[in-house]
């Protein structure tokens, strides 16, 4: 589409006015006065300049400022002692030079005068959302003696008692978390922040197809991409090299369909948009498949045949059809076992699937084994899909049958099956087609279901690890299960613990997933069997109040907790309510390391550069206050609990997560500076000549780029099958139902429908949501914003300005024009937005065409409560605070949150 | 003299509003003041609609409204085709301010920080020493980084490479055979002020 952009001048909106309007529906009636200014909470700024007269410098560093897996390395441009200016850094082949909207406004988190700038002890004893602790400065002395006596008590009595949480890992320096969490003896670690929201719990899935926890369109030569709820160019994911590779790969003749609730502001750059009900994605492809299986008859027989396990044959139990002889041993299966049997057409008999004298293998068909009726894992998938027809499909998804059939018939044909091209000298299939499907698409109780059902849409075409299709980022890695030959399942089944043993339940849930239910058996552990009280709460980075769901219920556990300590930068809600804060130095003021590789394509710049390698983060200016880095504020803790050196002790469990072995181990007995094991960790990869210094200099270094052939899984291993049949979960599924039955445990919903999770091929069942009483006729979703990310922006000034006065939906209610018409609502009205589970928050409508016509959108994380932040961190309506934190509503396979729900708007 | 001008390109710019901080930073303008912005604006009815992208900023006219009203000579068009304000000459009678049509200026107020009871940053001590309260202020294509060589900070920040910055002068750079060969266009031409920085359609 060839469109010209007309101007018809800004919005009249100012700042000014924006502020006054939205200071009415803010929770906080503190903010309403002085929006730029806020309560007292510590003095004068920090000297952090006047130093240095004449000095002009650029200091190679790397980002923070995003949870994204490849940061963005930087230089620092400082000017007498003082921050000025950061640009990319052209060095490196992630962002070459570029840096986005986050970086360039980290000064302003860097000079935030609302940081934690020395340690401080609370002088008000009640604690809640917004109430002021009144913070009093403390020593270091006292702040870590307190610490450590606190903790000592409770390591002597059960150490379980202290719990520790801690945000996104990729978005902070905390490597000394869980090896200090380890030493101390609690299993508690939580992984707080944005995790069980995020949908990541089926990242094990993206490695058991893909071989990586991350998966994505291969840019460089995908022709056709579909987008299953990412706001690939803004969220998560949405830093520089993705932005660069996205509109270059538009330029080439990509073609964008994006599929969502709302064109959320980055897929505004798609070719089509189909606005879908929310959580209904697992449906929609579910029907697409069905399309090409029954209707299309296209799929790729020569890859299915030897590069998966469709030809397995399938017994009416659900489980391959076995050979007597020779038994292996399975390491998923947990047992000796014959070789699965495939279906010679030929000579019309059952095989080994890797019998040398094999003239064919059936894909299709119904045959008796052994007495045993079975049918290729393929034919099982088919028969599988044949109930989930378009016109079904139509009736949930709102996306009419023929425009799943066009996709259908549009993906059949780009899958260009067959089809070859040759990179380097290096010959791959060539399947130009891609679907991801992320957080809007995944974050729901089907989680699993929809990844596995995108996952089978790309494998019956073969589009899988070769260029142009959806694939591991960066290179894969991939171990075969010796027992059937088949990509092994990276998802171990642990049996069951009743009581529980770790505060989340994680326990109850053999596959793992996230620690969200936390906060809910915090309130009251012996309710859920666990037999020991929380006693001691830390806190590093992570924002469970604001990033979770159920603000007041996580609130009101951490009430419960006699004594809370947080290593912070900021005031933020679990701050807030801690006794003891520990300020932690920005990631500007700290050193820290952050692997590169090439996540989206095999771009010229990595295979000029390198493909693997490491971005250094260091001090950019001197520490502005009374802060340190939070992983030697650790050692300092581990050092006086005694659990620093020795047999277990921290170092000795840095060695082994930080791989450092021989004559680079750290001394067990010795105490390292984190600048120390900075250099430590970069000589053991690099050399000894390769250690900090060198790398202070150039800020990145990279290894040489491996060949193109080790990029994609389809050369790298070339004989390994990948699953299209998932047979470990009718496994788990048998193994679960006898746990849960001889342990007497009880899961939420049900048990029957905690098992019928377990599912070889996808199903769709109704949400909760989806089955919301009367009168909640809408449903709500959230997105992320590139200028917010998520939760983690909402003090920087510049940020919170600009979205504020400029982008029109991100602090808003936005919402269908036409729906807001039929409710009488119009731009800028105050509403109530009421979940079907009892959460309510305000906000101002945003109307819109661009947002499909039962839903309303919350952006990003916004409207903090805490007292003490950047008083413009308490605007905009928050999301999370219309979500329930019950199992009910968690994914039973991986504990994600199901993050839309069922609203019902109304004027305020 | 080479006489600059921008292309921007809309079927790159993802509205990822980088370019809008990177000249926040760069130029350390006050609260309430971004002299580059991105407006998002939708076209069509739903489900048939989009949104869309158009980064704004000083369009450096040929034909700049604002010079001609200003009554002390301090908003000029430069022989390299940049339009400055000589902040000494300014007194803030925001003639200019109100002729713009692409409404780009902006007014320095009393410069009170974005800390108020703090007091300034020290970034801010350092950035605000440029800016007089009770002048009007807007982008200047970055002279000062152009002096050094430099690219505007919008250009070399902007992840998806939708800005082109260069000699419009010359019909062989790059910004010229970009407007040449992919239709570029300008903003309200209707309102005759040849403005030099022009549009590739999205």
């Amino acid at each position: 589409m060839v469109e010209k952009a007309e101007f018809h001048g800004f919005p009249k909106l100012t700042r000014r006015s924006f502020l006054k309007a939205s200071a009415a529906t803010l929770a906080v009636a503190a903010a309403t006065e002085k929006l730029f200014a806020g309560p007292k909470v510590l003095e004068a700024l920090g000297s952090g300049g006047g130093q240095s007269a004449g000095e002009d410098v650029w200091i190679p560093t790397t980002c923070l400022g995003c949870a994204a897996h490849n940061k963005c390395s930087l230089l620092a441009h400082r000017v007498n002692g003082v921050l000025v200016k950061i640009e990319g850094n052209p060095a490196s082949p992630v962002n070459q030079g570029r840096n986005c909207a986050k970086s360039n406004a980290a000064i302003m988190t860097l000079y935030n005068p609302y940081r934690v700038k020395f340690p401080v002890k609370r002088t008000n004893p009640q604690k809640g959302p917004g109430v002021d602790p009144k913070w009093a400065e403390i020593s270091w002395e006292e702040a870590l003696a307190t610490v450590t006596e606190k903790l000592k008590k409770v390591k002597g009595e059960d150490p379980r008692q202290f719990v520790f949480i801690i945000g996104h890992g990729g978005n902070q320096d905390v490597d000394v978390v869980r090896p200090f969490a380890a030493a101390f003896g609690t299993p508690n670690v939580i992984f707080g922040g944005t995790a069980a929201a995020c949908g990541g719990g089926s990242s094990p899935f993206n490695d058991w197809v893909n071989g990586e926890g991350h998966a994505r369109a291969d840019m460089r030569y995908c022709q056709f991409f579909i987008n299953l709820g990412a706001n690939s160019q803004q969220g998560a994911k949405g830093h520089s090299d993705e932005i660069q590779a996205f509109v270059e790969a538009r330029e080439r003749g990509l073609k964008v369909v994006n599929v969502s609730p709302l064109q959320s502001p980055s897929t505004a750059k798609s070719d089509e948009w189909i606005p879908i009900r929310p959580g209904t994605a697992g449906l929609f492809i579910m029907a697409m498949v069905n399309v090409l299986l029954h209707e299309l008859n296209v799929y790729d027989g020569q890859f299915l045949k030897r590069r998966s396990n469709g030809p397995f044959l399938i017994g009416e139990d659900g489980l391959y059809l076995r050979g007597d002889h020779p038994l292996v041993e399975d390491p998923v299966r947990r047992e000796k076992l014959g070789k699965p049997l495939v279906w010679d057409p030929v000579e019309a008999k059952a095989k080994a699937f890797d019998d040398p004298t094999l003239k064919d293998l059936a894909l299709e068909g119904t045959y008796t084994v052994k007495g045993m009726t079975c049918r290729p894992a393929f034919q099982v998938l088919k028969d599988h899909v044949r109930e989930y027809t378009p016109e079904k499909a139509a009736e949930m998804t709102t996306i009419t049958a023929a425009t799943i059939r066009g996709l259908a018939r549009e993906w059949a044909e780009k899958a260009q099956i067959g089809s070859t091209i040759t990179i380097d000298g290096q010959t791959f299939p060539y399947r130009p087609v891609a679907i991801i499907a992320e957080q809007g698409a995944k974050c729901h109780i089907d989680n699993y279901m929809v990844m596995m059902a995108a996952k089978l849409l790309s494998l019956i075409v073969g589009a899988v690890d070769c260029p142009g299709s959806a694939k591991a980022a960066a290179t894969p890695t991939m171990t075969v299960n010796p027992a059937d030959g088949v990509r092994q399942c990276p998802l171990s089944y642990t049996p069951i613990k009743f009581p529980p043993e770790h505060l989340s339940l994680q326990d109850l849930n053999p596959l793992g997933g996230y620690p969200a239910l936390a906060y809910v058996t915090m309130k009251d552990p012996k309710a859920y069997g666990l037999p020991y009280e929380v006693k001691v709460l830390g806190i590093f980075g992570g924002n469970p109040q604001a990033l979770l769901a159920d603000p007041d219920l996580v609130a009101e556990a951490f009430k419960r907790v006699p004594f809370i300590f947080a290593i912070s930068y900021t005031f933020d809600e679990p701050t807030e309510q801690a006794d003891i804060v520990l300020p932690e130095s920005s990631w500007l003021e700290r050193y820290g390391l952050s692997p590169v590789m090439p996540h989206n394509s095999y771009t010229e710049a990595f295979k000029s550069k390198g493909t693997a390698g490491t971005s250094l983060r260091q001090p950019v200016v001197k520490n502005l206050y009374n802060t340190r880095p939070g992983n030697e504020l650790l050692m300092d803790l581990a050092e006086r609990l005694g659990v620093l050196y020795g047999k277990g002790g921290v170092n000795e469990r840095l060695n082994a997560s930080l791989g450092l072995k021989g004559s680079l181990a750290l001394d067990p007995l010795k105490k390292y500076t984190w600048e120390e094991i900075t250099d430590i960790r970069l000589k053991a990869s690099y050399g000894s000549d390769r250690g900090l210094d060198w790398l202070k200099k150039q800020g990145i270094i990279m290894k040489p780029a491996y060949p193109v052939k080790q990029y994609y899984g389809a050369t790298k291993y070339p004989d390994l099958r990948v699953p299209i049949y998932f047979e470990e979960f009718v496994v788990f599924r048998k193994w679960l139902a006898a746990e849960l039955a001889a342990k007497g445990v009880r899961r939420k919903p049900s048990n029957e429908f905690v098992l019928e999770s377990y599912q070889p091929l996808p199903i769709w069942r109704p949400h909760p949501e989806h089955l919301a009483p009367a009168g909640f006729d809408l449903y709500c979703i959230n997105y992320k914003t590139m200028q917010q990310h998520y939760g983690t922006n909402t003090d920087n000034a510049w940020l919170m300005e600009w979205t504020a006065a400029y982008d029109p939906y991100a602090m808003r209610i936005w919402m269908n024009a036409d729906t807001a018409r039929k409710k009488g609502l119009k731009d800028g009205d105050t509403v109530w937005v009421e979940s079907f589970t009892g959460g309510k928050v305000q906000g101002q409508v945003k109307t819109s065409e661009c947002v499909h016509h039962e839903v309303v959108a919350i952006g990003a994380c916004f409207g903090n409560r805490s007292a003490n932040m950047f008083p413009m961190a308490r605007l905009g309506p928050h999301f999370n605070a219309l979500n329930r934190l019950s199992e009910e509503y968690l994914d039973p396979l991986t504990f994600n949150i199901d993050r839309d729900t069922r609203i019902k708007i109304y004027k305020a | 003299m080479a006489k600059y001008g921008m292309v921007i390109d809309l079927k790159r710019c993802v509205g990822c509003y980088s370019c809008v901080l990177a000249c926040k930073a760069e130029n350390g303008t006050p609260p309430g003041v971004f002299w580059n912005k991105v407006l998002a604006t939708e076209k069509g009815r739903y489900p048939s609609a989009h949104i869309y992208y158009t980064p704004v900023a000083c369009m450096h006219c040929d034909s700049p409204p604002c010079e001609g009203v200003c009554p002390t000579g301090a908003t000029y068009k430069g022989r390299d085709g940049i339009v400055s304000i000589e902040q000494e000459k300014c007194i803030g009678c925001r003639y200019c301010q109100v002729s713009c049509p692409y409404d780009v200026r902006s007014f320095n107020e009393r410069i009170k920080g974005y800390f108020q009871e703090f007091g300034l940053t020290p970034y801010e001590k350092a950035a605000y020493a440029r800016h007089k309260p009770g002048t009007v202020s807007k982008c200047d294509f970055c002279s000062h980084r152009l002096e050094q060589g430099k690219e505007p900070a919008c250009v070399v920040a902007c992840p998806a490479r939708a800005r082109h910055f260069g000699d419009l002068g010359d019909p062989t750079s790059e910004v010229a055979r970009l407007i040449a060969g992919r239709s570029g266009y300008r903003l309200r031409e209707e309102a005759g002020t040849q403005p030099s920085v022009y549009y590739l359609p999205g």
